[in-house]
């Protein structure tokens, strides 16, 4: 993948990410039966996010390696955020099981941010696995 | 005598490190970014630094509060169970063992999963290298306020116990720095204050729970740097100029399971400890005053007589007897407000501690607790401790009582903001 590529790619995840942050702000004051939540803080948490992603993208376009550090951290803060909204639900189910709440519905509990982490699995793995090459 | 500027130590240093590195590191012509340096441009960004520090604290108590639930829920659930194995609590020993022992010790008790939570999520923090970089990238804000860099490792330090963290201050240079960052330091949200927050938000707050909980502590960040400037502007002893904060930041790696567990375990060994001392102590001696005059009710027992008396005090702010007489006790260890509020409302016969907390709170005066919590006074192991790093009762009594004052205009500001905006809603 070059780095034309990696821009292509975090500009997406990060338009998308910005989206879901300003949806689940603005369903904060409007309310909305959508499956985006309303969740202020979740929603500024993804704008940070959608920001450090699209930050970078100016170098990945013009071909420098430093424009990966924003897509490397992006993918991060995103992996953080899936992992954390995927261990909610799990606890979410915990407590449906035991019987302290009336349901459990996977597509409530199936945050945008959790999808949003697996579609930039394929990139965090990329980066990960790629070594530091100046002439990229 | 040549006064040599710490930045300009420090620059020079760095340049003689970068010379001695190009001349003896051969065929390395161009410096390829290594990880540690493609995460510090932006953890380290002058724009995105402090949001992504904020971002990862919130979800830190995110994991803390939603995550930890069910577990306190199923310990809840047999401490329930074992105060009920007696019986209707009708007699002063089984009414010990379900509401004293049962209903206070053991209510606190539950709480020891928010905090083995947070702390495991602290110590990846801490394990993976971030935690200096968030020390560094607030030196930059807070230095532009007048404040010193160095002051907020104490602070975050401040998130776990405030005692070690006023120890830690001895690292601070300047006298007047230190003496800033001692007084500052009990606005940061102990572990021990975060079982008040999960009770009342998780009675109160629903889904924002965990942000209101988050709330709490950046709130104690805000007022922590608001104090400290203004101390050093009005304070004529403590005004000056911060001295330069230069830190070696370490490098990053993937945290260490075993570490990050025994973090977590030191953490929870500690709160064990307390709960079986000082928390047991206090449950005994709350139940004994709940429970007597025995078979008058809650009311009119010593408790009930001494909350009467205080209540005046904070009744402004929309807190009952009963809040009054947790606040009273949460002097000694600030669980022990959690374990008061477990034994009033188990002795007055409250069967769910959270509906009770529900039917005394509305959520702009649990809000307004909250805050009043965690600034009214540090525990009375801090006061001593400041008193023993500072040498000074006047330092002291003048960090107890500039507290209590801004706790009551704190919660007072929530109390009145927060009842307009659900009068305008």
């Amino acid at each position: 993948m070059d780095f034309k590529n990696i821009g292509l790619y975090t500009a997406l995840i990060g338009a998308i990410t910005a989206i879901v942050g300003i949806f689940e702000i603005l369903f904060v004051f409007t309310g909305s039966e959508l499956w985006i939540p309303a969740d202020l803080f979740g929603g500024l948490a993804l704008l940070v996010i959608a920001a450090v992603y699209l930050s970078g993208i100016g170098e990945l376009f013009t071909k420098k390696e430093e424009g990966l550090s924003f897509a490397l951290t992006g993918t991060i803060l995103t992996m953080v955020f899936g992992i954390l909204y995927t261990l909610m639900a799990g606890a979410d189910w915990l407590m449906y099981t035991l019987g302290e709440a009336d349901e459990f519905l996977i597509i409530s509990e199936l945050r945008p941010e959790i999808l949003i982490s697996i579609a930039a699995l394929p990139l965090t793995i990329y980066l990960f696995k790629r070594k530091s090459s100046p002439t990229e | 005598m040549v006064d040599v500027n710490a930045d300009t130590f420090a620059e020079a240093r760095y340049k003689a490190i970068d010379h001695i590195l190009h001349t003896s590191l051969a065929g390395r012509g161009h410096h390829a970014l290594t990880t540690s340096d493609m995460l510090d441009r932006v953890f380290l960004h002058k724009r995105l630094g402090i949001p992504v520090f904020l971002s990862l604290m919130w979800a830190t108590f995110q994991f803390a509060f939603a995550v930890s639930e069910p577990f306190m829920v199923m310990l809840e659930s047999v401490f329930g169970w074992l105060g009920g194995l007696f019986g209707e609590p009708l007699t002063p020993l089984i009414s010990l063992w379900a509401d004293g022992i049962c209903g206070g010790l053991g209510f606190v008790l539950v709480f020891i999963f928010p905090i083995m939570f947070l702390f495991i999520a602290l110590a990846i923090l801490e394990d993976s290298g971030y935690l200096p970089r968030a020390a560094f990238v607030m030196d930059r804000l807070m230095y532009r306020l007048g404040l010193h860099g160095r002051s907020f490792i104490p602070m975050l330090m401040g998130f776990g116990c405030n005692l070690p963290a006023i120890m830690a201050t001895r690292s601070i240079d300047g006298e007047r720095d230190r003496l800033i960052t001692i007084l500052i330091n009990p606005l940061m949200s102990c572990g021990a204050r975060l079982p008040v927050y999960v009770l009342i938000a998780g009675a109160l707050f629903g889904a924002y729970a965990g942000s209101a909980i988050f709330s709490m502590y950046v709130l104690g960040i805000v007022l922590a740097i608001i104090m400290a400037l203004l101390f050093r502007k009005f304070i004529p002893s403590l005004r000056g100029k911060p001295a330069p904060f230069i830190m070696e930041l370490p490098p990053y790696h993937r945290p260490d399971v075993k570490s990050v567990l025994l973090y977590m375990w030191s953490r929870a060994v500690i709160f064990l400890k307390k709960a079986g001392t000082i928390l047991l102590g206090g449950a005994l001696v709350l139940w004994f005053m709940a429970s007597f005059p025995w078979g008058r009710g809650v009311e009119s027992s010593y408790v009930g007589m001494l909350g009467h008396i205080l209540e005046p005090l904070v009744s402004p702010l929309g807190f009952d007897w009963m809040a009054a007489i947790a606040l009273f006790f949460g002097f000694l260890a600030k669980e022990i407000v959690v374990e008061t509020l477990g034994i009033l409302y188990g002795v007055g016969g409250s069967g769910a501690i959270t509906g009770a907390v529900a039917t005394h709170m509305t959520p702009v005066t649990g809000l307004a607790f909250m805050a009043f919590t965690l600034i009214y006074l540090p525990c009375l192991a801090t006061v001593g401790i400041v008193k023993a790093e500072t040498g000074s009762w006047k330092w002291t009594g003048f960090m107890v009582l500039y507290q209590l004052v801004l706790a009551y205009v704190v919660a007072g500001i929530i109390v009145v903001v927060g009842n307009f905006i659900i009068g305008v809603l």
